[in-house]
């Protein structure tokens, strides 16, 4: 057995790749044809989310290769041979023998459909206490149709075609049927939610489906749908309904769905690390090659590439191209960041295993028992192998390393945002990211979301592999488990997303402060080489040539303590500065011009003081602070477009907490339009993360390079 | 390099600055520094040593309330063994002399020096987060290169032996480090590394026995090899059930006892999932192994300490000592190490329980039922140790925010790397359990076979004695009682020239079905004691004779149906017990075997000596045979059953048992080319 390895940039490459066939499939550049081989991830998130309809090859070879599978089965059944599924009973009672082979299909789907369905599932309109749903959201069960179609079409399943076309037309007519949530163990595939999508291809009146969506959706027995749609149900010979249930489509499709959020997210926690780095200052030297060509873990090796990448040209950060050999203050940026290649790499590498396991799996047949078409030595058309290919631990491994991986990378977005907020860890910016002049509370609610999403991910990545039961009078002593924990890892999925948001709101307020605090130091900085009376260092009578001494011991003093700080507003700024100051002029003056009266001295602390807090006066909130426009371009060229998505396409601006809140504004007589609260704004940003199209368009440019 | 960047006033990482959250301090002390590092990081708990802190006496009121600690010792270890030590040594040589880490040549040569005169640190087991490298355990390295006088060495017979005396003792001149090198030292993944490759090592080996144990119980079973037909894997190409199928099929090589389940019988028409889809199971936890292996090896072979030096003198910060590639390898083993647990468990209990075993004894027990359970205690001591693996298949995913905000990330591989060795040890055990049970089938299959071969002549002689026309002199009849001279008579009786010739075919036919019958009814009748259990059988075979026209019109039918009944009773439960008490003492299935199950009951049976369990060979003696009377059951050496699986357990886990999985695994892939 051989594994891959990687190209260098072998993740961001997969997952620009499946973003793009996503597109390109949402614009009809491309089409689904679906032939048995050649189905990919990007194709199920195609059909699932976006309506997108697959089509069946019109290969001659195809439909002649489904033709002989049915043709060699009827062969080996004449021949009197006992053939699991087709005469005899089911798993743990496949002790029974019958001759009633059509009977016996639609027995086994009767005995298999028994999920728990509400009368609010079937009504969604009745269910206004929003009650949790028993059934799978539409998207998975139309990811089911078309992987266990594509698994069916490999002709070893002895399915008639115009079965698995039958499957097709449901999507085609907008018919979903309605699937049980819970119910199934992945182990002789899953067996429960097939049951119900063979029940509503046969038209049963007690399978319901909805059909259309939207307001104009209605949920009506399947053999009601069949007839409003001018389909006629399909009934099932021998084997067909097993060919159809006994499989691990539903487990692939839903991993697949979730996979694709998983890559992306992944992706993104490269760009997200990178903005923290430059909400923070950081030095970024921790991501220079030669760190990881010491320790060339592939993974590892291309996530400092890519964050080198999203940070080209950022102003932010030091380190990128040259090094910072002295200063003060922590010599290297904190764990958060400054490890974030070694630990996000070997997740990387899970990741890239996950998805060869499940394109693997979309392109095989994984039902039983299977017919083998070709001739036999003793001249007969097939021979049937009774097997185990349901059992879908392929998928289960994909999962349970991708919610891991998950997990991991929502701890590291934990702990960059909380060093973000904490006043103690940010780097000199306001506690809470407080952006005004009064005391606001602004990011600690979010300071709370993300613990309370991190604490629910590390739950959630416990593998549900170890929960094994034996099943079914001791039968299926092993199961996968596959779609539970493909739903799980949607979970974890979701809350990733959450905290991808937040992380991306915080974000966006921090490099908006830092990069006024630059402006406004950069601005000071000016005022105070100006050694004319309007210089901020006029006053205390000396010569230009000590003024330019006294200025250059003054500037780092200044940053410094403006940054330190950082416990309260932009305005409890100016008086450490200047007490900083003034402990250095005092004895600059004492041995520089030892006539300097004391009275002068005063005079100079409150001329300087005044310099000061009238340039912050007119640099921060609630004066105008730096404009969105002037801060794209000092960022990295990744985090830019994140930065301008949410400034100018989902138009969220800083957040100036009390005095942004729609209700504080209504009752100061204010105007509120345009007032939101935190939450809606992070909701914006989430809604267009994963299902809007942030990631498409953020990730669009980075396909060229 | 590093000397000169000093004197130009750079600042760099741990060599002028404090350390990480305290890194905004800076130093010229640059020696001192590096002591006072080492110094802070043996903060770890040992066993107490002769130079260790003693605390005052104890007041009398505290101190009655201690209790003796040393009846607890040895619940587990606080320091790493040997193997660990000796590993995480090597590793910190093989990364240090990338020569990115601006140590000298001589730090190197003392740590060989270590390996070469067996001077090995006591390193404490917990305290490690793994993040900026395993710090504290490889500061009990550095010190140990320092030779210093509160290092304690590991030694062979538990003396107190420090650093100082052990580098006097092998004249080793002890080292005084400079600048950067304590941090050096140990700043890096190397504990972590070191643990995790020998982990691996084992779980590899675990692994392929598991494939064996597959093949085995599938011959236990008497289950098909079609489950491994390669059309499954062409169809469904996973490279890691690709490979288990084939190895599967390749160790069923030549076994009598699989079959080609055509659903004939009214049984089930395909194998169980345990192992029927053991190809599926193992599969992707082949694929994880094999990714695991490739990051650690790349682990293995990497600087990973910080800041790093380039060719050019460049000193660069980074991250290199997160080892969370570590964590993820140890993460994926110890989640395949409890599929593969969970699947032999159900593969184990199958084989154990009459309900799914097919015909092998409740319990597998070689003699009656009713007094011997001896499997039953292996079915719950795996399912014990299954459920424990359970537990240890968790990641250890519960990351705190650790040196004052600055490490808010730590990878805590060192953690995962130790359970995964507990994983291991478990899984050991259970697969010592497992294959005992599978050896302990495989030879009641053989017994079985054996017997059915030698008796079947008998029993169609007792057939043809009972239902060929007027060949039985009536006078023979009474005598049945000895089933012996029942056979002797009956060879005569058909030697006899004067008896009429019998109809040969009629009576064949009817012995073939009363053969099959018989077999039946050996599957259905595993729970009796042989007393109750033989004439159940002959019993069940009246059905047959009742239902056969020619025999049922017969005027003395119901006598002849009795004592046929009796008779063959009482030669099945000779013959039974005549055969088994044979094959107690010379038994051997070697001939009936598959490939791999040749190999591994062989080396049980033969270089361990782990005898088929029967209760003759368990039992304690009674107090009657230690007082020296005759006739008292047991022998006076009757290990427990758990010091046999003890003994399979250490094969396991010291190579042995791998090096015979290995052979046979290379003589199948040498097969196939």
């Amino acid at each position: 057995m051989t594994l891959k390895r990687h190209s260098q940039s072998a993740h961001m490459s997969a997952t620009l790749q499946l973003l793009g066939r996503v597109r390109d499939l949402r614009n009809k550049k491309r089409n689904i044809v679906l032939n048995g081989n050649d189905l990919d991830i990007a194709s199920i998130v195609a059909v699932a989310r976006h309506g997108v309809l697959p089509t069946i090859s019109t290969d001659e070879r195809l439909v002649r290769r489904l033709e002989v599978s049915v043709d060699s089965l009827a062969d080996v059944i004449s021949r009197k041979c006992v053939i699991y599924g087709v005469n005899t009973g089911f798993g743990g009672s496949a002790d029974t023998r019958t001759n009633e082979l059509i009977d016996l299909q639609t027995h086994l789907l009767q005995f298999i459909q028994s999920g728990i369905i509400t009368a609010a599932d079937k009504d969604p309109a009745s269910n206004s206490e929003r009650e949790p749903s028993h059934v799978m959201p539409l998207a998975w069960v139309r990811a089911a149709i078309v992987a266990r179609t594509n698994q069916n079409l490999r002709g070893h399943s002895a399915i008639r075609k115009c079965v698995l076309d039958s499957l097709i037309d449901l999507l085609h007519n907008g018919i979903a049927p309605l699937v049980p949530l819970r119910g199934t163990i992945s182990a002789s595939g899953d067996l429960m939610p097939m049951a119900y999508i063979a029940g509503a291809i046969m038209g049963n009146p007690d399978v319901f489906v909805q059909v259309g969506k939207g307001a104009q959706a209605i949920v009506v027995p399947s053999s009601e749908a069949l007839k409003m749609s001018g389909l006629s149900p399909s009934g099932l010979g021998p084997k067909e309904a097993l060919g159809l249930i006994n499989g691990t489509a539903p487990s692939v499709a839903l991993a697949s769905l979730a996979f694709h959020d998983a890559q992306q997210l992944a992706l993104l926690s490269q760009m997200l690390t990178a903005f923290a780095s430059e909400c923070l200052a950081g030095n970024v030297e921790w991501a220079h090659p030669f760190v990881h060509a010491t320790r060339p873990h592939t993974g590892q090796i291309e996530v400092a590439s890519n964050i080198r990448l999203f940070l080209k040209g950022s102003k932010f950060v030091v380190g990128l191209e040259s090094q910072q050999a002295s200063g003060d203050g922590l010599c290297q940026d904190r764990y958060s960041t400054r490890t974030a290649p070694q630990w996000i790499g070997p997740y990387i590498e899970d990741l890239l295993l996950a998805q060869h396991q499940l394109e693997v799996e979309l392109n095989s047949t994984s039902d039983n028992p299977l017919v083998d078409t070709s001739k036999q030595d003793d001249s007969s058309t097939g021979k049937v192998y009774s097997g185990g290919n349901f059992q879908a631990v392929a998928v289960t491994s994909a999962m349970d390393k991708a919610r891991l991986a998950i997990q991991m990378i929502g701890r590291m977005l934990w702990s960059q945002v909380t060093e973000m907020i904490n006043p103690a860890t940010n780097n000199g910016l306001e506690a809470n990211l407080n952006a005004t002049a009064q005391e606001n509370f602004t990011m600690k609610g979010i300071d709370i979301n993300m613990s309370a999403y991190m604490s629910e991910l590390a739950a959630l990545a416990h593998p549900v592999s170890a929960h094994v039961m034996s099943a079914e009078m001791h039968n299926q002593g092993i199961n996968s488990l596959a779609l539970i924990s493909a739903r799980r890892t949607m979970e974890a999925a979701d809350l990733l997303a959450h905290m991808s948001a937040c992380h991306i709101y915080v974000s966006c307020q921090g490099v908006e402060i830092r990069a006024n605090h630059v402006r406004f130091l950069s601005t000071l900085c000016t005022k105070m080489k100006d050694f004319t009376e309007n210089g901020a260092l006029y006053g205390l009578g000396l010569k230009d040539l000590q003024l330019e001494t006294l200025c250059a011991s003054l500037l780092p003093i200044v940053q410094s303590s403006w940054y330190r700080a950082n416990s309260n507003t932009w305005k409890d700024r100016v008086l450490s500065v200047v007490d900083a100051v003034m402990s250095t002029v005092n004895v600059f003056v004492a041995t520089q011009n030892p006539d300097c009266s004391v009275s002068t001295i005063i005079a100079f602390k409150k001329h300087f003081q005044s310099v000061v807090s009238n340039t912050a006066e007119e640099m921060f909130y609630p004066g105008p602070t730096i404009s969105p426009e002037e801060v794209v371009t000092q960022l990295g060229g990744g985090t830019a477009q994140i930065y301008t998505w949410v400034r100018s396409k989902l138009n969220i601006p800083m957040n100036c907490g009390l005095q942004d809140d729609p209700l504080y504004n209504a009752q100061e007589g204010l105007p509120t339009k345009g007032k939101k609260s935190i939450g809606s704004s992070v909701s914006m940003v989430y809604e267009s993360l994963l299902r809007g199209e942030m990631m498409d368009v953020i990730l669009e440019g980075w396909a060229q390079e | 390099m590093l000397e000169k960047r000093l004197i130009s006033g750079d600042v760099i990482y741990g060599v002028n600055t404090g350390f990480g959250g305290s890194a905004d301090i800076r130093t010229k002390k640059h020696v001192e520094l590096q002591r006072a590092l080492i110094r802070e990081l043996h903060y770890g708990i040992l066993p107490t040593g002769e130079r260790d802190h003693r605390p005052l006496q104890l007041e009398e009121g505290l101190a009655k309330h201690r209790h003796d600690l040393s009846l607890e010792s040895g619940l587990e270890s606080t320091y790493l063994p040997w193997s660990w030590a000796r590993a995480s040594i090597l590793i910190r040589i093989n990364s240090l002399i990338s020569g990115c880490s601006a140590v000298r040549p001589v730090i190197v040569q003392r740590m060989q020096d270590l390996l070469k005169h067996d001077i090995i640190p006591m390193i404490p087991l917990r305290g490690s987060i793994s993040s900026s490298g395993d710090l504290s355990p490889l500061s009990y390295i550095c010190g140990a290169i320092q030779g210093k006088s509160t290092i304690r060495v590991l030694s062979r017979d538990n003396q107190h032996v420090y650093a100082d005396s052990a580098f006097e003792k092998a004249g080793l001149e002890p080292l005084v480090i400079q600048a950067k090198e304590g941090l050096a030292v140990t700043n890096g993944t190397t504990v972590s590394a070191a643990v995790a490759a020998l982990a691996l090592h084992d779980t590899h080996s675990l692994a392929l026995i598991a494939q064996v144990l597959t093949a085995m119980s599938v011959e236990a079973l008497t289950g098909t090899s079609e489950s491994f037909h390669p059309f499954f894997a062409e169809v469904r190409p996973h490279p890691g059930q690709v490979e288990s199928a084939r190895n599967i099929l390749n160790f069923l090589s030549g076994s009598k006892f699989t079959k080609v389940n055509d659903g004939a019988h009214s049984s089930l028409r395909q194998d169980r999932y345990s192992i029927r889809t053991a190809p599926q199971w193992l599969g992707p936890i082949l694929e994880d192994l094999s990714l695991a292996h490739q990051q650690v090896f790349i682990e293995c072979n990497s600087a990973t300490d910080n800041p790093l030096v380039t060719p050019e003198g460049e000193f660069i910060h980074g991250g290199n000592f997160q080892a969370k590639s570590v964590t993820s390898a140890m993460e994926k083993a110890r989640q395949g190490i409890q599929g593969i647990g969970r699947m032999l468990f159900s593969q184990c209990t199958e084989i154990i329980n009459p309900a799914t075993n097919r015909g092998l004894p409740p319990n597998l027990v070689a003699e009656d039922p009713g007094i011997s359970l001896i499997f039953k205690g292996f079915d719950l001591n795996i399912a014990s140790l299954t459920a424990e693996l359970g537990f240890l298949a968790n990641p250890v995913n519960h990351v705190q925010t650790a040196e004052m905000g600055n490490q808010s990330l730590n990878s805590l591989a060192l953690i995962s790397a130790r359970y995964t060795h507990t994983a291991n040890e478990v899984l050991s055990q259970l697969m010592a359990a497992h294959l005992i049970a599978v050896c302990q089938a495989l030879d009641l299959r053989a017994m079985h076979a054996q017997f059915l071969e030698v008796y079947h002549p008998e029993f169609v002689q007792l057939v043809h004695a009972h239902y060929a026309e007027e060949t039985i002199p009536s006078d023979i009849i009474p005598k049945i009682p000895n089933p012996i001279e029942v056979s002797a008579n009956l060879l005569n009786g058909l030697a006899d020239p004067q008896l009429k010739p019998v109809e040969p075919k009629a009576v064949q036919t009817l012995s073939e079905l009363l053969w099959t019958q018989l077999l039946a009814a050996f599957d259905t009748t595993t729970s009796m004691d042989a007393e109750q259990r033989f004439p159940v059988m002959a019993k069940s075979l009246r059905s047959v004779l009742l239902d056969h026209v020619s025999f049922n019109t017969a005027a003395d039918f119901t006598p002849r149906l009795q004592s046929f009944t009796e008779a063959l009773s009482a030669s099945l439960n000779d013959a039974w017990c005549a055969n088994r008490d044979a094959y107690l003492v010379h038994g051997d299935a070697t001939g009936l075997l598959g490939k791999a199950s040749k190999a591994m009951y062989g080396f049980l049976r033969g270089s361990l000596g782990v005898p088929l369990l029967a209760t003759r060979n368990l039992s304690t003696p009674t107090a009657g045979a230690m007082n020296g009377e005759s006739g008292a059951h047991g022998g006076a050496e009757a290990p427990t059953v758990g010091s046999y699986t003890g003994a399979v357990y250490r094969a396991l886990r010291d190579g042995t048992l791998a090096k015979v999985a290995v052979d046979v695994l290379r003589d199948s892939v040498k097969t196939e080319v």
